[in-house]
């Protein structure tokens, strides 16, 4: 276990909030130039056995670059006093619309459907082996939800949409959330890397990524790894499964209010669908719409390319400035153990979906 | 535990989902009039 990456005590008298947004701002703005420029000499170089440098993308750089800012931070204590500006959901949610604005409605007109149907295949799949296995463990129903929907669905985010939805304690989304970072993080590369040993083409690759990485950044991260219609693809099917957060919510929030004696008091409702639904997605499908028109120019070379690359930097710095390993000490092996079941049957479910799906039912999938 | 992702953080009140949208459509538009890109502010990656 790493000392230095623990919880730190808690800090004496802070400035004001706006200072401490500003300077946490201002530390994601350094870290994530210097790992822009640790990207640029890395991409000149030729790794070992004639590897190109750029196949070791900006993500991981950024992640490095956050870890080694989260290190410093810990070591002069002043982490918990730019947190406030460390946001790796809104560096994400902007870099995804502007992502969007990449994206032409033709290439998500042939995948679509892929994507629409193995989202179906496996959000239930995954969630229901989930919640059975952590029963297996004697889990907590409450902790199974919240873990089951972060697997099934889309990490981070899913897992904070069942928490509302079910009342689970904040304990349990730290940890859920902690876990899937952690796991995100090493698939983010290690999958890539598969990939490539097994010669998948980039639709598949990109389809696999994006149903089985549980953190939209970390699927993103893989697909830039792998190539452009990779990321495309992981994206488009990562965003097809973050559609589906509303409706999992709504069905948990159903469930337990139904199930559980003490009620919770929640009633699910249009409006708390519409509340629990991830706007992005909206800004996500307009900006492909305008780019579709060619009425804005965010394809490859151009400036909003760029921005998308600078939001994504500083979300992966975030990533790496947020790291802790003293949440996963605090609530034993067992939801660890469950977690790693399900991901490697995530792993394998989300692989022969995405080869069956992209390779033989659609085969011109993402042309 | 709030209600969702969007309220959660202590020191911004404001939703993060619209604030995100908000941002990058101010982006967007600031490449639609030219001040973002080949004859605006030069931003590469």
């Amino acid at each position: 276990m790493i000392k230095t990456f623990e919880a730190e005590p808690a800090a004496p008298a802070q400035p004001s909030p706006v200072l401490r947004v500003l300077s946490g701002l201002l530390v994601v703005l350094v870290l994530s130039a210097a790992a822009w420029w640790f990207t640029q000499q890395v991409y000149k170089v030729q790794l070992p056995w004639g590897i190109p440098g750029k196949v070791l993308e900006y993500p991981l750089w950024a992640v490095l670059a956050g870890l080694v800012g989260n290190l410093i931070l810990r070591l002069t204590r002043l982490r918990e006093t730019v947190r406030p500006g460390i946001r790796t959901e809104l560096f994400l949610k902007i870099g995804l619309i502007l992502l969007g604005a990449g994206i032409n409605l033709s290439l998500i007109a042939t995948t679509a459907g892929e994507a629409i149907l193995q989202t179906l295949i496996l959000i239930p799949g995954v969630f229901f082996f989930s919640w059975w296995i952590g029963g297996k463990f004697g889990l907590e129903n409450k902790l199974r939800a919240v873990m089951s929907t972060a697997l099934a669905v889309c990490g981070v985010s899913a897992a904070i949409a069942a928490a509302g939805s079910v009342s689970a304690r904040k304990e349990q989304v730290t940890y859920i959330t902690g876990l899937v970072i952690l796991v995100a993080l090493p698939m983010m590369v290690i999958a890539p890397l598969i990939g490539q040993a097994m010669h998948l083409p980039d639709t598949v690759a990109g389809a696999w990524f994006g149903g089985n990485i549980d953190t939209t950044a970390a699927v993103i991260g893989a697909g830039t790894i792998y190539g452009e219609t990779a990321q495309k693809i992981a994206s488009i099917v990562k965003n097809t499964q973050n559609t589906l957060i509303g409706v999992v919510a709504f069905l948990l929030a159903f469930f337990f209010a139904s199930t559980d004696a003490a009620g919770a008091g929640v009633r699910p409702s249009a409006r708390v669908i519409w509340d629990r639904f991830p706007k992005f997605v909206l800004g996500f499908i307009l900006a492909s719409i305008l780019f579709t028109l060619g009425w804005i120019d965010g394809g490859k070379g151009s400036a909003l390319e760029a921005l998308k690359n600078w939001a994504f930097t500083m979300a992966f710095v975030c990533m790496g400035l947020e790291f802790s390993t003293t949440e996963f000490r605090q609530m034993g092996w067992k939801p660890v153990a469950v977690f790693l079941i399900v991901t490697v049957f995530n792993t394998l479910l989300a692989l022969l979906t995405a080869w069956v799906l992209f390779t033989f039912v659609f085969p011109s999938g993402g042309s | 535990m709030p209600d969702s992702k969007q309220t959660a953080h202590p020191y911004f009140t404001v939703n993060e989902d619209w604030l995100s949208v908000f941002i990058a459509f101010f982006l967007i538009l600031l490449s639609i009039i030219g001040l973002l890109g080949p004859n605006g502010i030069k931003i590469s990656f």
